[in-house]
């Protein structure tokens, strides 16, 4: 809402990264308003602290549901929101250090209940709104305000950790290509279980790997981010494992399984086993 | 025969309980279990996660998606939950936490009875936050504080805290059968207009948009506008600190027990230590000592009636399982000349020790 509120004081810097990612997500919720017959107040983003979380003030256009939580935890919030009302379309929103640092716990908990949402993670190797520490994605060496020195813990590989905790939809996408990552966010919306969208987002301001991703032709810079050829297989964990593990960034699908049943599904289910029972039922089981 | 945790878990779900979420510990599993085995069907949610940091922000998105919801947990895992408590208590989330009180800090004593947690219950986040308390004192109150507990969070739409303790939790007693006729429960107001409602406008409770119903907002922990974007303007902090310290006028009810109201002295047990302080005031009145009594569950805010009264008293007596005497230290913030009998074994009081304690504490009065 920030163009039309002049409280809200929060500014991303020029040419941030998390610009391409709110366009991407815009574009997302915009089709999915025009190809289901649900309103826009049929969706929730859920959105973690820092530089990231501040997506869910920023949106234009129709405005969803939004919970700007604590520091780590839209995972489990989002587990809440969507284990409450599954007709509900559930977008979490999150930064390295949100999602991977202090809310790395959450991650397979939730994948391993294959929870139905969608997670964009906003990856800029940083921790930009407190002004340039080093996070789990941070290279090893990388000199930040808190690794004057370089930082001296390997650097956290978010694909393979997603893959690893059974996440049932993996994606790889870049903020400086917002049409094709809002069809990455739309399959990820649309996938029925736990999707991860994992962004590479620079930081202009303390991180700026815009230029490595893109390459510079002109001074012989070859661009990190490959598409992901069209052969493929996204239904094999050991083909997504490859490629993943293959220098550069790949983007597009990496790892898609529809065949989990999902979390939501999975509790009606449970039903059948058990007698349903209120208050009365319940006192009845004692003697008074 | 029930015992205090079953009777907690009825009376939430007999209140509407719809959503719990919570994660193994003692003394506070049973309630867990019972969830798990009889919280199911349609629009029902019960689930163990992976922790009390999960439980407590589940249940904010829960109850922000408009279940009533509830988690039960004890000291370790209460401690987890303070970050999340802010949290409901900033974004205005109707959510109840069963806090079933064991011994000491840290891992203490898992198995044993203790009454030291209400200062963290009742400040149990950062920046300023003092969120409502019920502590029940015997097993029908496990059935019925639920329910108020319940009731509470719908009617002020924020975090509510319902304090047991180990001695309730697993102790089991014949107690008259409760008539499900007669309770009332509460919803929260929802919100049945249109889309660009200001959720929190204004200097109280406001009507709540619930996800699929039109009227989206921002529910936002960091302090927000009216329609829950963040700000830092003076005024809007003002106006919201006001606005959620002012939602609990609400609460304030004169439900309260009382005897021998005239004396000057009198007895104020909280919680598990209701049934040996009542005894011992038994006791002492047929010795011929002139003493009152009052007792409410009701912890925070204290029905004002009460409080009125026991202001005019010479001496309070609060007899606690605590080493600070907590309750006795929350009264003379509020005004009230209260001492405690205190004690930290483990166990519940002698009803022999309360009589002495308090026999002596009257004399030295006297003189």
């Amino acid at each position: 809402m920030s163009k039309k509120n002049p409280e809200y004081d929060f500014k991303w810097c020029p040419g941030c990264g998390d610009f391409g990612v709110r366009r991407a997500i815009e574009w997302a919720l915009i089709e999915r308003l025009e190809n289901s017959a649900k309103p826009i107040e049929n969706n929730v983003v859920v959105a973690g602290i820092g530089c990231s979380g501040n997506l869910v003030h920023l949106l234009e256009g129709q405005q969803p549901y939004g919970i700007h939580g604590v520091h780590g935890r839209s995972l489990p919030i989002a587990f809440g929101v969507k284990m409450a009302n599954p007709d509900l379309n559930v977008v979490v929103v999150a930064g390295d250090g949100d999602f991977l640092s202090i809310g790395g716990e959450h991650i397979g908990p939730q994948a391993a209940r294959n929870l139905n949402i969608c997670a964009v993670v906003m990856d800029n190797g940083v921790y930009g709104l407190t002004k340039g520490q080093s996070s789990p994605t941070s290279k090893v060496g990388a000199i930040t305000s808190s690794t004057p020195f370089g930082k001296i813990e390997a650097q956290a590989d978010p694909l393979e950790l997603y893959l690893t905790h059974g996440a049932t939809f993996i994606a790889s996408g870049f903020s400086g290509q917002p049409r094709e990552l809002a069809q990455l966010i739309t399959r990820g919306m649309n996938h029925p279980g736990f999707a991860m969208v994992h962004v590479q987002s620079p930081c202009t301001t303390y991180n700026d790997f815009f230029t490595e991703m893109k390459g510079d032709a002109k001074n012989g810079i070859a661009p990190l981010i490959k598409p992901i050829s069209e052969d493929h297989d996204t239904t094999s964990k050991e083909s997504a494992y490859n490629l993943i593990r293959q220098p550069g960034v790949p983007i597009g699908v990496i790892y898609e399984d529809s065949s989990v049943a999902t979390l939501d599904q999975k509790v009606v289910d449970i039903r059948s086993k058990a007698r349903l029972k209120g208050a009365e039922d319940l006192l009845a089981e004692f003697s008074f | 025969m029930i015992k205090g945790n079953d009777a907690i878990s009825i009376g939430a779900i007999a209140a509407g309980l719809n959503f719990y979420i919570g994660y193994p510990i003692s003394p506070a599993t049973t309630i867990l279990l019972f969830m798990e085995r009889n919280l199911i069907g349609e629009n029902k949610f019960v689930y163990q996660v992976a922790s009390e940091i999960e439980a407590i922000t589940g249940l904010i998105g829960g109850g922000f998606a408009g279940k009533k919801a509830m988690t039960a947990t004890a000291g370790p895992g209460f401690s987890l939950m303070s970050e999340g408590i802010g949290l409901a208590w900033m974004s205005e989330v109707p959510l109840v936490i069963v806090d079933v009180q064991r011994g000491g800090p840290a891992t203490g004593l898992p198995t044993k009875t203790e009454q030291s947690d209400l200062m963290s219950c009742m400040f149990p986040a950062h920046g300023d936050v003092k969120v409502p308390i019920i502590a029940v004192g015997t097993i029908e109150e496990c059935f019925y504080g639920a329910i108020k507990a319940l009731n509470w969070a719908e009617r002020y739409q924020g975090p509510v805290i319902l304090m047991t303790e180990m001695s309730l939790a697993e102790r089991v007693q014949n107690i008259k059968k409760p008539d499900l006729s007669k309770i009332s429960v509460e919803s929260r107001e929802t919100y049945a207009g249109n889309n660009g409602y200001k959720r929190y406008a204004g200097d109280g409770m406001s009507p709540m948009p619930i996800p699929g119903q039109p009227g989206a907002y921002i529910a936002n922990g960091s302090e927000h506008d009216d329609v829950g974007d963040t700000t830092h303007l003076a005024s809007r902090h003002i106006q919201m600190t006001e606005r959620r310290f002012n939602k609990i006028e609400l609460l304030k009810e004169n439900e309260f027990e009382s005897q021998n109201t005239n004396s000057s002295i009198c007895i104020v047990p909280w919680g598990g230590s209701k049934g040996p302080a009542l005894e011992a005031f038994n006791q002492l009145k047929e010795s011929g000592v002139d003493i009152g009594f009052y007792y409410t569950m009701l912890l925070n805010p204290l029905p004002p009636k009460m409080l009125e009264d026991l202001k005019s008293k010479e001496l309070v007596i609060v007899p606690e399982l605590n080493f600070q005497g907590q309750f006795s230290s929350i009264l003379r913030s509020e005004g009230v000349n209260a001492v405690s009998i205190t004690q930290y074994t483990g166990l519940p009081f002698k009803v022999s020790y309360l009589v002495s304690e308090i026999q002596k504490l009257c004399n030295t009065k006297v003189k």
